[in-house]
């Protein structure tokens, strides 16, 4: 079993951990630094539950070797809120009932902040792209793109309501 | 005991927050990580288990030996079906066991299991396990089951039939004798699987009594005890279980082997296990849908009148049979509660196959039957000349209507449904213009298509005198109210509607009410989410007992404000006095009066519902089934590209009576998500076995569900109806959300294209290869 010394930056915070070479970044996340709300759905890259930021660009963790993120700097769902303050991006799911189960929420939402971030007022063409990656089996989609356009809004204005 | 007798007349009230949109209270902790999941937990000392499961859809288990795996550092324990105690257990026929003795009966089945410190552990020691096996013939088609000679894969079911039900009501012969015109047709509905998020899994723990505790990822706490039990060879009253959050289910989370088989490795690890299904282990053995073929006959007046209808099915449970009984029942006849058909013939055959077995899956059996009937009643529809939708409401059940079979549906705007639906969509105009456009020389040709449904709202349980559901409150010395019920969440928000009702009735704010996970040690006995149960039987319940608790807080506000129990009202958290306002006491005050006088004591609210008029069936299948139903009616519009066969369905309308909304912005949430579901299993999905057995899509990259790019625009919207025989007056919709849909887009692509797909999914390889027949000059059917 190898191991190997990990320096990276998690949620803002430097960590420098010793992890096992064939452990993947989701494992890391969830079992070392107890970040549980990164959700393994398949570990096949192919539900999107996992996702979290890797420098900015969204990836599914499951797929990323923990080895490979050495320097890098991951956003996962617990970053995103300011304290008390949620991310707009949040803000938006919840109030347009875009959760139900909530399993594949923390993905959808990071999802959510790479497209935003990349297409600030982004079409039905362009939402639909960026979260065709991320499965959802509850709420067949349609507040998930409501709650995108009201977060485009939010993040438009500036304001928190 | 039933409650037949009694005429029950429930009132709409004056509501504030029922019928409001609310944000899911657990929503917050959802949207930033914070909600830990059946598959998140660890418990102190905790081991993980993993099973070996069968590559032979058939065969006999010669010898198993362990050595090697036992030896490895790291294991605990290695089991197999002959070193543990075990009974074969099942919700209606006890036919599995938790680890195979001496044959298996599905690639998936489980031979053996290890407990290890970690997965990749359990991992290598299962790879160290040798088992010998003599491969069997399998039975690999439900058509093929009941062939004479064919395989036979449970000893005590003969022919591999594990249920046959026959359920005549009238001469059907002398009516097709007589009528004007009969149609038939066959159809078949295929292998769906419910794709949740999260997969299956449990986390088990025992103490030195003798008592497990499952903390798992389930639908039916309460019920399921009792499943796990036998399968344990334990008292019932010995497991314990208790239900996080978990990742969906849509209904393959009810009873299933991974819980109790994970218990079974616990107790002879002698420490905690988490036991949890890796995304190719749930789509082998997560009980997918049962596939069902149609046989389907009906009698017809010139006018459209709907004088009989017979269906024959053959449904395949795979290798075990789950709930496959009921499931069949219910395609047998629960859409006979939609049409006054005086004179039905149900029968079925529900048989075993070396494939994974199928289980309950959104709409129970009634999904597959809406499949081929609201395709035959298009296809009747055309023959007569008649319009789709007049056909059906030729013939649509009322209010008060009661069926051959003996049930009475109360509130029923199915009419309302359809009008609005054919309404909002433009149908008939639609229908119009399409018939024009489609002859002009473009490879795209347009339809729409309708279908209306209906399912239980809430289906009487399965144990002969247990009717209904409890709720029971508690409000702390704090003035905190705790809601126990035993119709949980999975996703679907029950948690959210039980809160506001609590809020509506008790006018307090959400912060101060609480919805704990269910454990089986404290909430009242009920049965889960299953069967639409949960509106409906548990604000049934809730109406009683905020009534409760509401009377106990006036009596307590008038002897500490001293005034008369008539004088006083619920407003903002506190007991207020009507004629003068400034003298009021606060929830906290009182609640604390209560612990005081009652020392220790919490205030309760106790509230049970029994739906009126529902009775046990008979053994002729008599007898209503459900207080409530809930209807509705789907529209599809689709696009069909003639030169690749793919069909864009460009919109979908969700029209339903839910009777009194509770949560609006949750009601469009699931009757969007049920469209989208029913979407995928109509046009992309199928779980397909290989002719070894084997299935040869178990990944999400070969076996695909609608994504955001695919997903076509949803409407959903309610009709005005209220449900008299509950409290609330709400009807629940986790089910018929899903089962109009299917339908629906097969008669839209039919308004297309003019052939018509009776056998699931619609995949474009079938339109292309369909329409190159017609070319040729075959049939419009496929």
């Amino acid at each position: 079993m190898q191991h190997k010394e990990l320096c990276f930056k998690v949620n803002g915070r430097e960590q420098h951990l010793l992890v096992r070479t064939n452990w993947t970044l989701a494992q890391v996340l969830r079992e070392q630094l107890g970040l549980l709300g990164t959700k393994i759905g398949c570990g096949e890259g192919e539900c999107g539950a996992c996702t979290v930021l890797m420098n900015g660009k969204s990836v599914t963790s499951c797929l990323v070797m923990a080895v490979q993120a050495e320097g890098a700097e991951i956003i996962t769902i617990e970053g995103l809120a300011e304290g008390e303050t949620l991310h707009p991006v949040q803000e938006a799911f919840v109030e347009a009932g875009a959760i139900q189960c909530g399993y594949c929420t923390p993905g959808m939402v990071i999802s959510t902040v790479a497209l935003l971030e990349k297409h600030p007022t982004p079409n039905d063409e362009q939402i639909r792209e960026g979260l065709t990656g991320n499965l959802c089996r509850c709420t067949g989609y349609q507040k998930i793109f409501e709650a995108v356009n009201i977060a485009s809004k939010k993040m438009a204005g500036g304001e928190k309501e | 005991m039933s409650s037949t007798a009694k005429e029950v007349r429930y009132e709409k009230g004056d509501y504030s927050v029922i019928g409001s949109r609310k944000p899911y209270v657990d929503a917050i902790d959802k949207v930033t990580g914070k909600t830990v999941y059946v598959t998140d937990m660890t418990l102190p000392g905790m081991l993980h288990g993993k099973a070996l499961r069968s590559p032979h859809a058939h065969a006999k288990v010669l010898n198993i030996d362990t050595s090697a795996a036992e030896k490895l550092p790291g294991v605990k324990c290695v089991l197999t079906g002959k070193n543990v105690q075990q009974n074969k257990w099942g919700p209606v026929t006890k036919d599995e066991y938790l680890l195979a003795v001496d044959k298996v009966n599905f690639v998936g089945d489980e031979v053996a299991a290890v407990a290890a410190v970690d997965e990749e552990t359990c991992e290598e020691a299962l790879s160290l396990i040798k088992v010998e096996y003599e491969p069997l013939p399998a039975v690999l088609s439900m058509h093929d089951a009941m062939k004479e000679g064919a395989p036979l894969i449970h000893e005590a079911f003969p022919g591999n039939v594990n249920h046959h039900f026959n359920i005549p009501r009238g001469d059907i012969e002398e009516v097709f004798r007589n009528a004007y015109f009969v149609h038939e047709g066959e159809y078949e509905a295929s292998l769906e699987y419910q794709a949740y998020i999260e997969p299956m899994g449990g986390i088990s723990t025992w103490d030195n009594r003798g008592n497990v505790t499952i903390y798992a990822g389930i639908q039916t706490p309460t019920w399921s005890r009792n499943d796990y039990a036998v399968a344990l060879d334990i008292p019932v009253e010995k497991v314990r279980i208790v239900q996080p959050p978990f990742g969906g289910g849509f209904g393959a989370k009810l009873s299933q082997q991974v819980h109790p088989l994970g218990a079974l490795i616990a107790k002879y690890a002698k420490q905690p296990v988490r036991f949890c299904l890796d995304r190719l282990e749930d789509f082998q053995c997560g009980l997918p849908r049962v596939p069902m073929h149609f046989k389907l006959k009906t009698a017809w007046s010139k006018e459209g009148k709907y004088l009989a209808k017979q269906v024959k099915i053959i449904a395949d449970q795979g290798a075990y049979a789950s709930y496959g009984a009921a499931i069949t029942l219910t395609a047998m006849y629960r859409i006979d509660i939609m049409y006054q058909v005086p004179v039905v013939h149900s029968e079925s055959h529900l048989v075993y196959t070396n494939k994974v077995p199928t289980g309950c899956f959104r709409g129970f059996g009634n999904s597959q039957k809406h499949f081929a009937h609201e395709t035959h009643l298009d296809e009747v529809a055309e023959r007569l000349s008649i319009a789709p939708d007049d056909l059906r409401l030729r013939n649509i059940a009322v209010p008060g209507y009661m069926n051959p079979h003996g049930w009475k549906a109360n509130s029923v705007e199915v009419e309302a449904c359809i009008k609005k639906g054919m309404e909002r969509s433009d149908f008939h105009e639609k229908r119009k213009n399409f018939l024009v456009l489609n002859k002009e020389d473009n490879p795209i040709k347009k339809g729409i298509g309708m279908a209306p449904c209906v399912h239980v709202s809430g289906n009487r349980s399965f144990i002969k005198p247990f009717e209904g559901g409890a709720v029971l409150l508690r409000m702390n010395e704090q003035g905190k109210v705790f809601v126990y019920c035993n119709e949980p969440d999975m996703g679907q928000g029950i948690r959210t509607t039980l809160t506001m009702c609590v809020s509506d009735a008790l006018k307090m704010d959400f912060e101060h009410i609480s919805v704990p996970d269910p454990d089986t040690d404290i909430v009242p006995f009920g049965l889960g989410c299953f069967a639409s149960r949960g509106t409906y039987m548990a604000t049934g319940a809730m109406h009683m007992a905020v009534a409760d608790m509401k009377n106990k807080l006036i009596k307590l506000a008038s002897e500490l404000l001293e005034l008369p129990e008539s004088d006083l009202e619920l407003k903002d958290g506190a007991v207020v006095s009507t004629s003068n306002p400034s003298k009021s006491a606060g929830y906290p005050e009182l609640a604390w009066k209560h612990v005081c006088d009652n020392p220790g004591q919490h205030l309760l609210g106790i509230g049970y519902f029994t739906p009126a008029g529902v009775d046990y069936p008979d053994d002729k299948k008599y007898n209503n089934i459900s207080g409530g139903y809930a209807f509705g009616c789907h529209v599809a519009e689709v696009e069909v590209n003639t030169e690749t066969g793919q069909v864009k369905v460009s919109k979908m309308w969700g029209i339903h009576d839910v009777g009194q909304p509770i949560n609006e912005l949750a009601l469009e949430g699931q009757i969007q998500g049920g469209i989208a579901q029913g979407y995928g299993w109509t046009l992309m999905e199928h779980l397909r076995h290989g002719p070894d057995g084997k299935i040869i899509n178990a990944c999400f990259l070969d076996y695909q569900v609608p994504t955001a790019a695919d997903i076509p625009e949803i409407h959903a919207e309610v009709v005005d109806s209220f449900e008299w025989t509950t409290g609330f007056g709400a009807k629940s919709i986790g089910e018929a959300c899903f089962i109009g849909t299917a339908p629906a887009i097969q008669n839209a692509i039919y308004n297309a294209i003019g052939i018509r797909f009776n056998e699931l999914p619609i995949t474009a390889e079938k339109i292309l290869s369909a329409l190159g027949e017609k070319k040729k000059g075959g049939e419009g059917h496929a």
